[in-house]
């Protein structure tokens, strides 16, 4: 079972969280605190930790940097009333990998938990299979229907980035920063001519589409 | 002016003391002649002098404190006294305008000062007034409702359904409430904040990054949503705000139009100007309502008014006021609104988002 660990010192939000959890099939521990947490955490194993900011003795801002000397992979979702930008820019550089605003919608929560443990999971064994589709990370190697096929690192890593956010929309210019760096020859032309290399070799993928999002960018769609 | 003033101020005064001295010494000498033809005594002569001396000197201290009283006395007890208002909370003070004696030693402008100071003072507080007012209103209705329905709920004599429709209630109003508090915060953040430095930014991408985050609510709702944004169009600006503009235009746009509407969202820019156009095919507005759309708390049209308190298009215009741009509205009811806004591009270079 998944295991995951909830700092949160309001009672009745935390004993709420802890309970939508065991519904949606989760294991969760509640603690009071950011210290509390801290001890629960180096004295078990956890795949997921949920924190709210504001809390007594050590705060999510607090946790979040020790955990991240403790653990430099596990997922990190904040729970915070603080909209603000440098708040959140704060929590990001300290490592968080998402947070959601209070007063939030319980399956919101759940559904962006599902998302960073199968992101998690991704990292973990750092494969992605979708359909007759599947990618290897670490010998940057596609497979169809078992069978190799041939991939630039580029074409490999594009599509292994749409394929770990499925649904989400990227911008030409956000793929471009992440792929080609500040290599100024790319424009937004040359993510047009990899995207549609990408899509002759997947043709024959049942599992997903790459859609083209007009004037906005590119996303991978499950089948 | 003002200067010139003083410098008449200090040739009367000059006049003043000079005409003194000179009243002292001619009486002292026509005395002089009068009392020496009477008398040869060097002594008596003497004491005559020092006695007009001395009661010419007491009747000038006499005219000087007259003069003080009125150059000095009065116009610091009229300060005194509109400051203590003032200090007391009462800002319909206004200083009589300074007679032409008190205006001396700058009483005058100290007096201009505080007038202007009182209505200043006093206009922001009818604002905080009204917004008060208007914050515990928006307040207390949503939480009135929460109460309503949780005793009923507590209750216990609801059917399932009627539980559950009713807990969605509560959940909305809630939600609606803390919105109310966060846009509260924006809006005093940015109003007692010193603005972001501004450093060149893509308004482009910053503009396609927030329609992406409307794709599921447009198609929740059933409202095509179409972009169609150049590249390259850089502007000196503060990523934070457009985000806030964008957000709140798009969520508008959205909110008010039916299903089976459609959002358009484009971005061009000619020549030193970036034009960025949200429109929609929705409910639009008319006239009367268009001109205080952008006033806190306004909503037009109340059947919405249960989705939102109001304060989205105000916080849209500080924004636009901080960042120095320009926004207007084009619309007619039943046809839908264009909300554009205009930048001044700046060189474009390659910039990092
Ligand atoms: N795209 C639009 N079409 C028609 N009417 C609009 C549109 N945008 C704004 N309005 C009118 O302007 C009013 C004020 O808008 P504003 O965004 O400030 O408040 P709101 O959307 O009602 O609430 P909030 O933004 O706080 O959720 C709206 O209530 C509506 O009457
Ligand atoms: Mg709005």
């Amino acid at each position: 079972m998944i295991k995951i660990l909830v700092a949160e010192d309001d009672k009745d939000l935390g004993a709420l969280v802890k309970a939508r959890l065991g519904l949606a099939g989760y294991d969760a521990t509640l603690c009071r605190d950011g210290e509390e947490a801290l001890e629960a955490f180096c004295g078990g194993s956890y795949d997921l930790v949920v924190t709210d900011v504001m809390m007594p003795r050590l705060d999510g801002f607090g946790l979040a940097e020790r955990l991240r000397e403790a653990d430099a992979n596990v997922p990190l979702l904040f729970m915070t009333a603080l909209d603000d930008k440098p708040s959140k820019l704060l929590g990001y550089r300290l490592g968080i990998d998402d947070y959601v605003t209070k007063p939030f919608d319980m399956d919101e929560l759940i559904m962006r938990i599902g998302a960073l443990l199968r992101r998690a999971k991704i990292n973990a064994s750092r494969e992605i299979t979708a359909g007759n589709l599947r990618m290897n990370a670490d010998e940057h190697t596609a497979y169809i229907n078992g069978e190799e096929v041939p991939m630039t690192v580029r074409e490999f890593d594009l599509l292994y980035k749409l394929l770990s956010y499925p649904k989400k929309t990227f911008t030409r210019a956000q793929l471009m920063d992440e792929f080609w760096g500040y290599d100024s020859s790319a424009t937004s032309r040359t993510v047009d001519v990899y995207m549609a290399k990408l899509r002759e070799k997947t043709a024959v993928c049942d599992g997903f589409e790459i859609v083209t999002v007009h004037g906005l960018g590119y996303k991978a769609v499950m089948k | 002016m003002k200067r010139a003033g003083r410098r008449s101020v200090v040739f009367a005064e000059y006049m003043l003391w000079f005409l003194m001295t000179a009243v002292i010494i001619m009486v002292a000498v026509l005395v002089y002649d009068k009392v020496s033809e009477a008398t040869d005594s060097r002594a008596v002569i003497a004491l005559v002098i020092i006695a007009v001396i001395c009661a010419l000197a007491g009747l000038l201290t006499a005219l000087d404190a007259l003069r003080r009283r009125y150059m000095t006395g009065l116009p610091v007890r009229k300060i005194t006294d509109a400051t203590e208002r003032i200090a007391a909370g009462d800002f319909s003070v206004r200083i009589a305008p300074a007679r032409a004696l008190e205006a001396y030693n700058g009483y005058g402008e100290i007096m201009d000062n505080v007038n202007a100071m009182a209505e200043e003072l006093g206009k922001t507080s009818v604002l905080n007034k009204d917004f008060i007012s208007n914050v515990s209103h928006e307040f207390k209705t949503p939480l009135s409702v929460i109460c309503t329905y949780a005793y009923a709920i507590a209750d216990g004599r609801l059917t399932d359904e009627e539980t559950r429709s009713y807990a969605r209630t509560l959940a909305e109003t809630a939600s609606r409430l803390s919105s109310l508090t966060t846009n509260i915060l924006r809006l005093n953040r940015m109003e007692h904040q010193p603005p972001p430095e501004f450093r060149p930014t893509d308004i482009g991408e910053s503009l396609r990054r927030s329609v992406i985050a409307f794709e599921d609510a447009a198609e929740e709702k059933g409202v095509a949503l179409e972009c169609d944004v150049c590249d390259g169009a850089v502007a000196l600006s503060d990523e934070g705000l457009l985000e806030l503009i964008w957000n709140n235009l798009l969520s508008n746009a959205v909110k008010f139009t039916p299903r089976g509407g459609m959002v358009r969202v484009t971005l061009a820019q000619r020549g030193g100007e970036i034009v960025a156009e949200i429109s929609d095919s929705g409910c639009g507005m008319n006239e009367g309502v268009g001109e205080h759309i952008f006033d806190k708390f306004y909503q037009g049209d109340t059947s919405h008014a249960s989705e939102g308190n109001g304060l989205g298009l105000a916080l849209v215009k500080k924004a636009i006021d901080l960042l120095g741009c320009v926004i207007d509205v084009e619309s007619s009811p039943g046809e839908g609104s264009t909300f554009r806004v205009r930048f001044a591009a700046c060189d474009r270079e390659r910039v990092s988002l």
